[in-house]
């Protein structure tokens, strides 16, 4: 009986792992906090907190992460419900798309001389302030 | 025919059709294109035919404005003028660079490009080119090797002609045909020590000539041409102020008024988001028989939409490392950049052990280090210099001063000066050029001029690129110009003026191919209306 | 259809007599070897497709931006998956269906038969094996986007089921592991011939 319910079990996490890699996780997985999908969508935190921080600095009326979301979703094609419930790949590729958009419209930002687009500095300010946070 | 004037008889009066005073590029091209014609012409010349010391310093003159070397440095006083030291580089003024800009006060000339345009081609040969293309699809049809991928309406890519170094000299080039030419007389160590009038001060008679030596004596023509440079032909008019003391052209105190540069210095750095994109297009190469180089500007209609005027950005690929102060930050960039770039998938998909496909293997293989470098994430960095369009500033200008030269003659200085609208030109451009190029997946910028940097507000690095313009401006108005259309001195019958001085704005081009083409077409108005 | 559901029954599953279990370390190399040896049967495959009918991913280096520098064929990808898929599919079943060992196995002497039987395994059961060993480590690297190769191979998923396909492996005495388990097989040393 043992190896049985072990046996079973095992297989349950097998199938289900290659249930996910297949992507149909999304379906079953319980909608994730847009902050949440905005803060992991960069690899590398120490940097984007190092850029964060400068943007913080100098706007400093931005300063609430949820201010932040609120102001990225604003831009994202899709909104709320894109990054809600897109995969992590599709939250990246939309804030890819909107990043080049913030070029094309000249909505950018000077940090350390750096020319940033406004999505991708609020994009690490908010990382900055998540990882602070945590 | 060449003369020496320390041999010409003391108080001689010499008469002439036409006194050209100046054998730089604008003395020599007018002066040739009179070659064979009934008109008899003197080039009144300072120096020899070498570069000679002594002469040199007569064009000593201090800075009292923006920091700018001494006067003596840009400029060469001999034979051939400053084109002995010229850098080759050509390309004609665009049409937007006549009109007057919106919001830009003193822009605008009185002429158009279609005025100017049959004379360009004219001047291409002078200037020993061979091409008068100067579109992008010209030189890069197939795109090779290829500009930068921008938005043209943004940024654009220009091309310059680069002139052989051999053939720079207008001095080395025409020496011969000139020697040859029986109507026109190149007098060398001949200094013009001013321009004589009548009494009404309306009509040039004589110039006195000096020698350094001591010797003295009189040209006198019909028509008189001031064809040494921005600088200096400021100071001849200044000093010509027997009958008129402010000097000739001088009734609205014009002259020497509106200097113009083409300001430059490191603005900013790019890091490259991969390996370092292919700017061999920015580079001086050859196509043919020709040398071209492409250079980034705004676009005109980024310049007429903001209301600025043009900018040049240079680029330079700068192996180096990041500046200093950039350290971490620069660092932090650059990985940032890497995040988001949906990297694509370089290896095989289905195999158990990750295995690039065969053109990656190849491409590592080919370049470890371009591959290596992404890796490690190293910033090999792109230099952008600006080169700056200023806007007409009357307080920008060339001014007589106490001290006198060898010859007595008083000195000139140099007050330079820059505007806010040019603050905001380079701030705006370079923040359009980080837009675009982030954008076009190339890098991001790195602003690294500071504006409140240096006393002057302007960085300490910034020099002029020696181009000297606009102190005896083109206008059809006397309250706004030294000149009219015809390059007539406002208020003279017969004086005429040549070379860049007359540029009302510096455009966003070198000055040679235009100096050129205007004193062609001064040449052309002088035979058919003024001489005849 | 097994008789009997006690822990007798796992000795229907025992060696015969003259053949033993083969040990887990044997097997993990001869998985090694064979996991090297599809990786390069898939590489000169789709390599060759490649050169016959363009490549899927091309490198220009000289391009102007850095997204053009890299281009990918998406359904080329697909093809190539495909094809990875069905070759390593090929790689493992039609041996072991036909002599009852892979490459690896057959150099380290071991052999994959049907538990209680000596028979090798029946296409059916071949199939479901190379189900449960293979694609957790090919989805893998089918799935995931571009990222430095290190990542893919460490990649949790394939890692975590591996493991427990090793642990129920060890635990077990017949050295049956989950995958086995399920597709009722059984790797033991190669009869030795006598004589």
């Amino acid at each position: 009986m043992r190896r049985r319910t072990f046996l079973s079990a095992a297989t349950g996490v097998g199938l289900s792992w290659l249930w996910r890699s297949y992507g149909f996780w999304p379906a079953f997985r319980p909608p994730a906090t847009a902050i949440e999908r905005l803060a992991g969508a960069l690899d590398h935190h120490e940097s984007a907190a190092v850029i964060g921080r400068a943007y913080v600095q100098a706007f400093p009326r931005e300063t609430s992460p949820r201010v932040l979301a609120a102001l990225l979703v604003e831009r994202i094609p899709g909104g709320l419900g894109a990054v809600s419930a897109g995969s992590e790949t599709q939250v990246r590729e939309l804030l890819r798309r909107t990043i080049a958009e913030d070029f094309s419209d000249l909505e950018i930002v000077v940090l350390h001389g750096w020319v940033f687009a406004r999505t991708e500095a609020r994009l690490c300010a908010l990382t900055a302030l998540r990882d602070r946070a945590a | 025919m060449f003369a020496d004037a320390r041999s010409v008889p003391r108080d001689t009066r010499l008469e002439t059709d036409v006194c050209i005073i100046g054998a730089g590029p604008a003395g020599i091209t007018l002066a040739r294109e009179f070659i064979g014609s009934p008109f008899r012409v003197s080039v009144l010349e300072s120096g020899g035919l070498e570069y000679d010391q002594e002469t040199q310093e007569l064009y000593e003159g201090g800075s009292i404005g923006l920091p700018y070397p001494d006067l003596s440095g840009p400029r060469l006083r001999f034979f051939g003028g400053t084109s002995n030291h010229w850098g080759g580089i050509c390309r004609p003024f665009d049409e937007a660079d006549f009109e007057a800009r919106e919001g830009i006060p003193f822009t605008g000339w009185p002429i158009s490009k279609a005025d100017v345009d049959p004379f360009y081609v004219r001047a291409v040969p002078i200037v020993r080119l061979h091409s008068g293309d100067w579109a992008l699809d010209d030189w890069s049809p197939d795109h090779t090797p290829v500009p930068l991928q921008l938005d043209p309406d943004r940024i654009e890519t220009r091309v310059t002609q680069v002139v052989d170094e051999r053939l720079r000299s207008f001095g080395r080039n025409y020496e011969g045909e000139l020697r040859r030419a029986s109507n026109v007389t190149v007098y060398l160590h001949a200094n013009a020590m001013g321009i004589q009038t009548d009494e009404s001060a309306q009509t040039a008679t004589t110039v006195p000539v000096l020698t350094p030596e001591g010797n003295a004596f009189q040209v006198a023509a019909k028509v008189f041409v001031l064809g040494v440079g921005a600088i200096e032909n400021v100071r001849l008019l200044l000093v010509s102020n027997d009958r008129r003391p402010a000097g000739l052209g001088n009734q609205h105190d014009l002259v020497g008024r509106f200097f113009l540069e083409h300001p430059r210095f490191l603005a900013a750095t790019i890091a490259p988001f991969g390996a370092a994109p292919n700017l061999t297009f920015y580079d001086s190469h050859r196509i043919g028989d020709a040398t071209i180089r492409g250079y980034l500007a705004s676009s005109k209609s980024f310049q007429l939409a903001e209301g600025l005027l043009d900018l040049q950005l240079r680029v330079e690929l700068d192996d180096g490392e990041p500046p200093e102060d950039a350290g971490d930050f620069a660092r932090h960039v650059v990985t940032l950049g890497k995040d988001l770039e949906s990297w694509q998938r370089l290896a095989m998909p289905g195999t158990p052990i990750p295995v690039p496909y065969l053109d990656v293997i190849r491409k590592v293989l080919d370049s470890p280090e371009d591959t290596y470098s992404y890796i490690r994430g190293r910033v090999n960095n792109i230099g952008i210099t600006t080169r700056i369009e200023p806007a007409p500033n009357p307080d920008s200008r060339v001014l007589l001063v106490g001290e006198r030269d060898e010859l007595g003659m008083r000195r000139v200085a140099l007050d330079w000066r820059l505007s806010e609208i040019d603050r905001r030109n380079v701030r705006q451009t370079l923040e359009l050029f980080g837009a675009e190029i982030a954008r076009a997946g190339i890098g991001r910028l790195r602003i690294v001029y500071d504006q409140d940097e240096g006393e002057s507000g302007w960085p300490d690095d910034m020099g002029g690129g020696e181009h000297l313009m606009g102190t005896t401006r083109m206008s059809n108005d006397p309250k706004q110009g030294v000149v009219d259309r015809d390059c007539r001195v406002h208020g003279m019958a017969n004086l005429f003026v040549a070379g860049s001085s007359l540029f009302p704005t510096a455009g966003g081009a070198t000055p040679t191919l235009m100096l050129v083409a205007l004193a062609l077409r001064l040449a052309d108005h002088l035979k058919l209306k003024v001489l005849t | 259809m097994e008789i009997g559901h006690d822990r007798a029954r796992s000795s229907t599953s025992a060696p015969r007599v003259g053949e033993s279990v083969a040990g887990t370390f044997r097997r993990l190399l001869a998985w090694m070897i064979d996991l090297l040896a599809v990786t390069a049967l898939v590489f000169v495959v789709v390599s060759l497709i490649d050169a016959a009918i363009g490549p899927t991913v091309e490198i220009r280096p000289d391009a102007a931006t850095l997204p053009a520098t890299v281009s990918v064929d998406r359904a080329r990808l697909v093809l190539d998956a495909v094809v990875a898929t069905g070759l390593s599919a090929a790689y493992f079943v039609a041996p072991w269906t036909l002599a009852g060992a892979s490459l690896g196995q057959l150099a380290l002497r071991i052999r994959v038969r049907r538990a209680g039987s000596d028979k090798t395994l029946p296409v059916g059961r071949a199939t479901a094996r190379w189900l449960l060993l293979f694609p957790p480590v090919a989805t893998v690297s089918t799935f995931t986007t571009g990222v430095p190769l290190l990542g893919w191979f460490l990649w949790g998923g394939a890692a975590l089921w591996w493991g427990i396909l090793f642990l129920t492996t060890v635990a077990s005495v017949t050295r049956q592991g989950l995958h086995d388990q399920l597709a009722g097989s059984v790797v033991s040393k190669r009869r030795v011939v006598e004589g």
